[in-house]
């Protein structure tokens, strides 16, 4: 298993900062927010969550497609370490969000801070501090696995060796050595989430954002991926992950922001949300809280979020 | 296994991306789209097949028709071959941009930390690579059919080379169209109706004296007949004059109006 040491020594693209340095203006009070859900993952983090600056904090954010209000003020609050689950059925926003606040978008309005750096302002700093696993393989597909990956690794500054070497290990980490010179039109589907999510490790950043990474997966290829995802925040890392499956955010998540049409309609954690209302699964939250049930069987939405808004 | 600690203020990072960070980070885009060539070489197909198919469409259909016979049409027709390819050539920049930024690979270039024109800079450089092979295989063509330029090989490489920077300038118009249409077809589809009449209403691959008046005054004015006829003055003369200068300052022109349009419609994109 890959050590993650410090979080930002060994990204050579100018990250040279080490994680106490202060005087940068600090998102300031940003504590008091100790991980609630007091959940499985959070080892090592959760005692000093109290001084930590807030992984994603964000206030009022909009966005819209024409008449299409796709994100309707949405606020969040993420602590670092753990899995913070954004759970909402098909075309809640979860997408248009997660693009938010890994810098891919504008928002019209409201404002969204990763670390302490505003999401449009200070791109360019939050863009070192994220991984990004999108919802549609985010990938090469005319490329082997490992040149997707020493690719990945040279535009983060890796030099040829390394950037070498950090493929293998990921692959092998991610049990993909077998296919690691094939092109990836001979991957599964498993295969290429595994790959996705490998593709976001290279920087070790402390903050990843997972975009439905279950969605589409066999149950036992769902459960490695949950393997993954728990390790990756045993190791310190930030999760935030969207999902349509209730039981996902139940099992992985330490909190979850429920939303729906652009909107959070309920925030806590699991145990929290179902007692609230007397509730025996999220999905009767959700019920009481929408009128509607989330059903991750309908038809996935249509609409290509690479295609370019007008 | 040893865990990250928390960051408690946030941490200090530099903002800017520096020229050298820059230009690594172009010349990684490149290796990629040359990665892409290679396991895909089927994306040549069409930069290939072109100036096959056509030299011999051309020479053996019109060459006796146009000049006489097909040796003496050939001085006249692999220069107006040689024009229509870089052009051709040029339109794949802006349809495999549009393929490219349709791609899910893309939004994860565009969440890294990395200089954001690189994706668009690598794209640019490697396409060179599709443009000598065309240049190339035109000449190739040409040779086997019996063409071998009377300027010599200095001129022949020069003439490479005015296309080829041809091809390079024009391929900015293209990747703007690529940045702001929708889908890759609408992009080609385009491209190839403001071509096909740009290279045909030239004095490509006929005389122009044979032309209706009408299209005649078009032909005159068209920048592909400037580049045309200074590639026939290098070949087959050695000589370098005025239609080589307007083609200059017409391919400086195209820059200077595309290249900042392509980065402005690129940085709202990107
Ligand atoms: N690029 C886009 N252009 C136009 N409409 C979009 C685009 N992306 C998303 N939408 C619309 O915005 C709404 C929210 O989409 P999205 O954020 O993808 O939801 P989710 O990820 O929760 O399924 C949907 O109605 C969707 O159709
Ligand atoms: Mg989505």
């Amino acid at each position: 298993m890959k050590q993650q040491a410090a979080v930002f020594s060994n990204s050579a693209s100018g990250v040279g900062g080490n994680a106490n340095a202060s005087g940068v203006g600090s998102a300031g009070g940003a504590g008091g927010n100790a991980n609630a859900g007091g959940a499985s993952g959070a080892s090592g983090v959760g005692g000093n969550a109290g001084n930590a600056v807030l992984a994603i904090e964000a206030q009022g954010l909009k966005k819209a497609f024409k008449d299409n209000q796709a994100v309707d003020g949405i606020d969040l609050k993420v602590t670092q370490g753990g899995i913070y689950g954004i759970l909402g059925p098909n075309g809640a926003g979860k997408t248009t969000t997660i693009n938010i606040l890994a810098t891919l978008m504008r928002p019209d309005a409201g404002t969204a801070q990763v670390f302490g750096y505003d999401v449009v302002r200070e791109a360019q700093q939050v863009r070192q501090l994220i991984g990004l696993t999108g919802q549609f393989a985010s990938v090469d597909e005319n490329l082997t696995a490992t040149e997707n990956l020493v690719i990945f690794g040279r535009l983060l500054g890796l030099s040829r060796a390394a950037a070498k070497s950090k493929a293998a290990a990921l692959l092998e980490e991610f049990a993909l050595s077998e296919a690691a010179r094939r092109p990836l039109s001979n991957f599964s589907g498993g295969m290429r989430r595994r790959l996705d999510l490998a593709a976001s490790l290279i920087a070790q950043p402390p903050l990843i954002f997972l975009d439905e990474p279950t969605t589409g997966l066999d149950p036992r290829t769902r459960n490695q991926m949950w393997e993954t995802i728990r390790r990756l925040v045993r190791e310190g890392s930030t999760i935030l992950l969207t999902t349509q499956y209730l039981d996902e955010a139940d099992q992985l998540a330490d909190r979850i922001a429920l939303i729906d049409h652009g909107r959070v309609v309920a925030e806590d954690t699991p145990s929290n949300l179902k007692a609230s209302i007397g509730a025996k699964t999220l999905d009767e939250v959700f019920l009481a809280l929408t009128g509607n049930a989330i059903d991750p069987l309908c038809p996935l939405d249509p609409v290509n979020p690479f295609e370019q808004a007008a | 296994m040893t865990t990250m600690t928390p960051i408690a203020t946030r941490p200090v990072i530099s903002k800017h991306i520096g020229l050298g960070t820059t230009l690594r980070n172009t010349l990684t885009m490149a290796y990629r789209a040359l990665l892409k060539i290679k396991h895909t070489p089927d994306q040549l197909v069409d930069v290939m097949l072109q100036p096959i198919l056509f030299t011999l469409m051309f020479a053996f259909i019109f060459g006796g028709a146009i000049a006489g016979s097909m040796g003496d049409y050939l001085p006249t027709l692999i220069p107006g071959i040689l024009a229509q390819t870089v052009i051709m050539a040029s339109v794949t920049t802006g349809v495999s941009m549009r393929e490219d930024m349709e791609k899910g690979v893309f939004n994860r270039f565009k969440s890294l930390p990395i200089a954001r024109i690189a994706p668009l800079a690598g794209a640019l450089i490697t396409d060179f690579v599709r443009y000598a092979i065309a240049i190339s295989l035109t000449f190739l063509m040409g040779f086997i059919l019996g063409y071998f330029p009377a300027a010599g090989a200095l001129w022949i490489l020069g003439a490479g080379l005015l296309a080829m920077l041809t091809a390079w300038c024009m391929s900015w118009i293209f990747a703007w169209l690529g940045l702001i249409m929708r889908t890759a077809q609408s992009v080609s589809g385009l491209s190839m109706m403001i071509l096909m009449p740009l290279t045909f209403l030239s004095n490509a691959f006929v005389p122009v004296d044979t032309l209706p008046w009408f299209l005649q005054g078009f032909v005159g004015v068209n920048p592909v007949s400037h580049l045309v006829a200074a590639m026939r003055e290098m070949l087959n003369f050695g000589i370098i004059g005025a239609d080589f200068w307007w083609t200059l300052v017409g391919l400086a022109a195209i820059v200077a109006i595309f290249a900042p349009l392509t980065l402005r419609a690129y940085k709202r994109t990107a």
